[in-house]
């Protein structure tokens, strides 16, 4: 799978981010967490595990404090599953 | 995966777990999704739409205290869902982070006040004071008891509230390497000491333990630590861990309510030995040492009757002709478990279902103290559908995992407070005897009487032809021929007129070691040559080959024999036995670099002297 070329990555984001925050709101690329009220820091540990057991890789740290948006996340993942 | 609930069934796809579509669940539904391997999220889930619902008769309410000097606001919703799964409806009273140690010293005054059935304390080991190279490492370990002693006295003043104390779990990193638990000022030292403290507190009843240092020990350190969510968020372990965790924690709650399983419901055909007994035959089944596939039936054997000693019942239920099938558990050779260690059984062709009800009849116990072990995938799937109260672990198609899976359920947890296992008590006093007799002979001899050695001889037969095979091609050391024979020409000896055949099983006061014996005798002129004779290694030095030398003197005779021939032929792997005829007193007849020839008259021959009781299995 290359980074790219995988559609549905920002899919599976968006449908992590709804069960883990139960609030269903679009996300795009620009999303941060300030557009949800759920998103807080637990709430970002939660997205963020979450995230590692539904693509099978793990976050530093720094990603896991400063990934600034959506956008920034799916990057993130694509490289990691390149 | 080592995190995973392999235990539990996994969640069917037709089940969706997530917020919208518990939202409406009833009580039973949210029980009933509960009982599947849930992932963090899942539970978390069940726990947060429970609430919600009017509480259900069948659940028992719990109020638990947290004292914790972690971040456990993650943990809490997926520990009320895993409740659920253990019929507990918890209740959870939080105490904010960063003030553990104060809440637990004043718990009257602060937390106690909720009156919670169970104060959980769960302490760091930076926040009693442990620490890497401490100027007096002593006095940083005396001072951290001290305070767990405070602790355990301000809970107790509480007067209902049952204490339950987490053990510390050490770091997975290793400043010292080998030396790490050699150091009183390494840190894993130090965390070591405290957790055996507790262990040894908890052993006297003063609390109850939450043995989480041996949890993530099984897991592995590495697993259960996660560093990145620790800086975070104070986290303890890794998120992963929470749904294994909060079954951990479940398990010393129902253990302390005096909710843990009481019956080991066992089938027979696949489970306790390989094959079915009505079609293979008791010669047919894979049981027994010699085989990997008998070897891992002995293994559930050996867990069942080790769980039996701890106070658990054991039953049999089984799709079976009862007289075969208890034919096989009192005459196969192999059978760890005997009849009376089955306290009942229901042995027939009925559904399993009915046959459970029928032992909770007989037993007078609850179906929910049941535990069911059946490697069907179909009949636990019955069961569990017509008996939801009757816990039946996954065991997996592999016999070599099931004793491990059933114990990783932790259905039988229990605190070693527990006065009413009477089995413990006598497993004590074996280990007791154990050491005595590893410390207090005088003599070689006094330690030979005091094994209490039972040898059991009998033919080669269908039935030990798989073990007698392997030992005879495998055995290269207490072997005077090294003559390897295939499965095929041993069972035609064994069935030969001018053969006769030896096989010898032992077992002591600590246990049976199986069949480690073989002889096989071919008959020429009133003469028996020895062409196979060996020994396992495992019973050397005990005088075992004397006492089968004896044996078969003593058939010779009765056969009209009048003298056995033994020929010992040197390999690079037996000089063991180099000796072995001159030291049972046979005559030299010839002897060179490539063999020598030996011979015992039976007219002069004497028994040898042993320590070993002699039986005939025939």
């Amino acid at each position: 799978m290359k980074g790219n070329t995988m559609p549905g990555t920002l899919t599976r984001l968006q449908d992590v981010i709804w069960e883990v925050l139960e609030e269903e709101k679009e996300i795009d690329s620009e999303t941060t967490a300030a557009d949800f009220e759920n998103w807080d820091s637990l709430g970002n540990i939660r997205i963020f595990m979450a995230l590692e057991t539904e693509f099978g890789i793990t976050f530093s740290t720094a990603e896991v404090a400063s990934l600034p948006n959506v956008g920034a996340m799916i990057d993130s993942i694509e490289n990691k599953n390149n | 995966m080592p995190m995973d609930l392999a235990w539990l069934p996994a969640l069917p796809s037709t089940i969706k777990i997530n917020a919208r579509s518990m939202a409406d669940a009833s009580a039973e539904e949210l029980v009933a999704a509960s009982r599947f391997a849930l992932s963090y999220e899942q539970l978390r889930v069940l726990g947060r739409a429970f609430p919600k619902k009017n509480q259900s008769k069948e659940l028992k309410p719990v109020r638990l205290g947290i004292i914790s000097s972690f971040t456990t606001d993650l943990i809490l919703d997926a520990l009320k869902g895993s409740g659920l799964r253990h019929g507990l409806a918890i209740n959870i009273h939080n105490t904010p982070f960063g003030s553990a140690i104060q809440e637990a010293l004043s718990f009257e005054a602060s937390l106690g006040t909720m009156e919670p059935d169970f104060v959980l304390l769960s302490l760091s080991a930076k926040e009693i004071g442990l620490r890497e190279s401490p100027e007096d490492p002593e006095a940083t370990i005396s001072g951290a008891k001290k305070l767990l002693d405070q602790i355990v006295t301000s809970v107790k003043k509480s007067g209902t509230t049952q204490l339950l104390i987490e053990t510390i779990v050490p770091p997975s990193d290793s400043l010292y390497g080998n030396g790490d638990l050699l150091n009183n000022s390494s840190l894993k030292y130090q965390i070591n000491d405290i957790n055996n403290f507790l262990r040894a507190e908890a052993s006297k009843s003063a609390f109850a333990l939450l043995d989480t240092a041996a949890l993530a020990e099984t897991i592995g350190l590495k697993a259960w630590h996660d560093p990145v969510m620790f800086h975070h968020a104070k986290l303890a372990f890794s998120l992963k861990a929470i749904p294994l965790y909060c079954e951990r924690l479940c398990h010393a709650i129902s253990s302390m309510l005096g909710r843990s399983k009481k019956v080991l419901v066992l089938d027979l055909d696949n489970t306790l030995w390989g094959g079915a007994i009505g079609d293979d035959g008791i010669d047919g089944i894979a049981l027994g040492n010699g085989s990997g596939l008998g070897e891992a039936f002995l293994s559930v054997q050996r867990t069942a009757l080790n769980l039996k000693k701890t106070g658990v019942l054991l039953a049999a239920c089984s799709k079976n002709d009862e007289a075969v099938a208890l034919d096989a558990i009192d005459n196969h050779p192999e059978m760890i478990l005997s009849q009376r260690d089955f306290t009942t059984y229901q042995i027939n062709w009925a559904e399993k279902s009915e046959n459970l009800v029928k032992i909770a009849e007989t037993l007078n116990l609850g179906l929910e103290s049941f535990v069911f072990l059946d490697d069907n995938p179909g009949e636990r799937a019955r069961v569990r559908s017509l008996l939801p109260q009757v816990s039946v672990p996954e065991i997996g198609d592999d016999p070599a995992l099931y004793a491990e899976t059933l114990l990783a359920g932790g259905y039988f947890d229990r605190q070693s407070l527990s006065t009413e296992d009477l089995g413990r008590g006598q497993l004590y006093e074996r280990e007791k005897v154990r050491k005595v007799t590893q410390s207090s002979f005088s003599s070689i001899d006094d330690y030979l009487n005091d094994l209490q050695m039972r040898l059991e001889y009998g033919p080669i037969s269908p039935r030990n032809l798989v073990r007698v095979s392997q030992l005879i091609n495998k055995t290269n050391q207490f072997n005077l021929t090294t003559v390897r024979r295939t499965q095929a020409e041993v069972l035609a000896i064994s069935k030969s007129g001018n053969h006769t055949t030896f096989t010898a099983r032992l077992s002591d006061k600590f246990g049976d070691m199986g069949l480690i014996a073989v002889a096989i005798c071919e008959e020429k002129n009133s003469t028996w040559h020895l062409t196979n004779l060996l020994m396992s290694c495992r019973v050397l030095n005990r005088g075992v080959e004397a006492a089968f030398m004896n044996v078969i003197e003593n058939q010779a005779r009765k056969a009209g024999i009048t003298q056995i021939v033994g020929q010992y032929f040197p390999t690079k792997r037996n000089e063991m036995v180099e000796n072995l005829y001159e030291n049972l007193g046979f005559e030299c007849l010839s002897k060179s670099s490539v063999r020598s020839d030996w011979v015992t008259k039976l007219e002069a021959s004497q028994p040898r002297k042993t320590f070993v009781d002699i039986k005939s299995s025939i």
